[in-house]
């Protein structure tokens, strides 16, 4: 019981001196670095061009409306279709700017927020013409290995009521040298009842005022997550940055020399 | 005399706890109160907190009731249980703070050593700021024990 005692006497005088220590010091902690969303960076016909998701977002949201009304959730699928182009050209051209007309994207999800965002980046997508000189390659291949021929927007909308996790993967071709990277969403980072909710909400037409709230919280989650998270939260096999060596040794020496004031305590 | 003196001390300090569970239940359910002066920041706006304003102010409640036959028995009983309330609230605020104070948000795993002793600065919350005070109950364990 003394022990214990004089343990959490310990842990005071230690939080009482630390917290004098850092009044008298000023010490701040530096403010949180925020994540930020890079543009996507391409060749056309040689000349640079930035694509932000802004502008995806304005494409793709405006395309999506002229054909089928209101759509807000298409920013959650769109936002998810660009950082995995983003992640896709990183790791294929690692720091090159890619030509557009080398850029082959094959999309696993039939839904037509992701799939005019991969459009967009490619210069295939409708009315491109203006915005674009060189073309590059895009489709839709199911996960059963059908490749969806009608693109339209109607169409993948249909298509989009029966979506799950597992479609949204999308591959980043380099189409020169073949060189491939297949970017696969990880699966917590859609929320349980997500998929339900989307076909409920948006399809069956049987869904309650709180369905359609809970869906609305959902998918915002979601938007969220693809445009504020790291790529290794969002995507499989992408690794958690680990810390050096150094530290892992300081936090070694640190628990072995408590470890060994406790024993001999 | 010690005793007298002990009855004040502690029926002011259960008053200001009573307040401050007041105002840290208040400002989590919305109240037009602020919540941060200087050194002194009020945690509002979990369900937490909700938790933590309703076990300040108890706490404040038994220690003012106590406070009032602190000579007698069972009046240091509620005066004690009454701080080991605080200490609780506030020992669980220090465990984070160190916790805090290791481990960071950031990819990099570990604090640099601003960030370390920038956890353990200003403001601190009620609980904390109590803390020393309730320890004075302490003194009166050992004198009733003599």
């Amino acid at each position: 019981m003394k022990l214990v005692g004089k343990a959490f006497v310990a842990v005071l005088v230690l939080f009482g001196l630390l917290a004098v220590v850092a009044v008298i010091t000023g010490a701040e902690a530096p403010e949180e670095a925020e994540f930020e969303l890079e543009d996507i960076m391409i060749e056309d016909d040689g000349k640079e061009v930035a694509i932000s998701l802004d502008d995806v977002s304005e494409y793709v949201m405006g395309k999506i409306e002229d054909k089928i009304g209101s759509y807000p959730q298409g920013e959650m699928f769109f936002s998810c279709a660009y950082r995995a182009a983003l992640l896709g050209i990183s790791e294929v051209w690692s720091g090159e700017v890619p030509s557009r007309d080398d850029i082959r994207i094959v999309s696993s999800l039939p839904e037509p927020g992701s799939a005019l965002c991969f459009q967009y980046i490619t210069g295939t997508g409708p009315s491109m013409e203006d915005l674009r000189t060189e073309e590059g390659e895009f489709k839709i291949v199911l996960i059963d290995g059908t490749e969806v021929e009608d693109m339209s927007i109607e169409h993948l909308y249909e298509l989009s009521e029966d979506i799950i996790a597992g479609d949204w993967k999308f591959e980043i071709s380099r189409i020169s040298t073949g060189e491939t990277f297949e970017a696969v969403v990880k699966e917590d980072v859609f929320p349980e009842d997500f998929f339900e909710l989307h076909k409920k909400v948006g399809f069956d037409r049987t869904a309650s005022k709180k369905d359609e709230e809970v869906f609305t919280w959902r998918w915002t989650e979601i938007r969220d997550r693809f445009q504020g998270s790291e790529d290794y939260e969002l995507f499989e096999g992408m690794e958690e940055p680990s810390p050096s060596s150094f530290v892992v040794a300081t936090l070694i020496a640190i628990i072995i020399v408590i470890s060994a004031m406790a024993v001999k305590i | 005399m010690k005793y007298k003196l002990g009855s004040v001390y502690f029926a002011i300090l259960g008053a200001i706890t009573l307040v401050f569970g007041a105002w840290e239940f208040g400002a989590t359910l919305g109240a037009p109160v602020t919540t941060e002066i200087g050194w002194l920041e009020i945690p509002a706006g979990t369900w937490e907190e909700v938790w933590r304003g309703v076990v300040i102010f108890l706490a404040g409640a038994l220690i003012v009731v106590g406070a009032f036959k602190l000579r007698d028995i069972h009046g240091l009983g509620k005066a004690v249980l009454g701080s080991i309330m605080l200490w609780i609230v506030a020992g669980c605020d220090i465990f984070g703070r160190i916790l805090d104070s290791i481990a960071s948000n950031e990819a990099t795993w570990i604090n640099s050593l601003d960030e370390f002793l920038a956890t353990y600065g200003p403001p601190y919350n009620p609980a904390l700021w109590l803390l020393p005070f309730s320890l004075v109950i302490i003194y009166f364990i050992h004198a009733r024990r003599e």
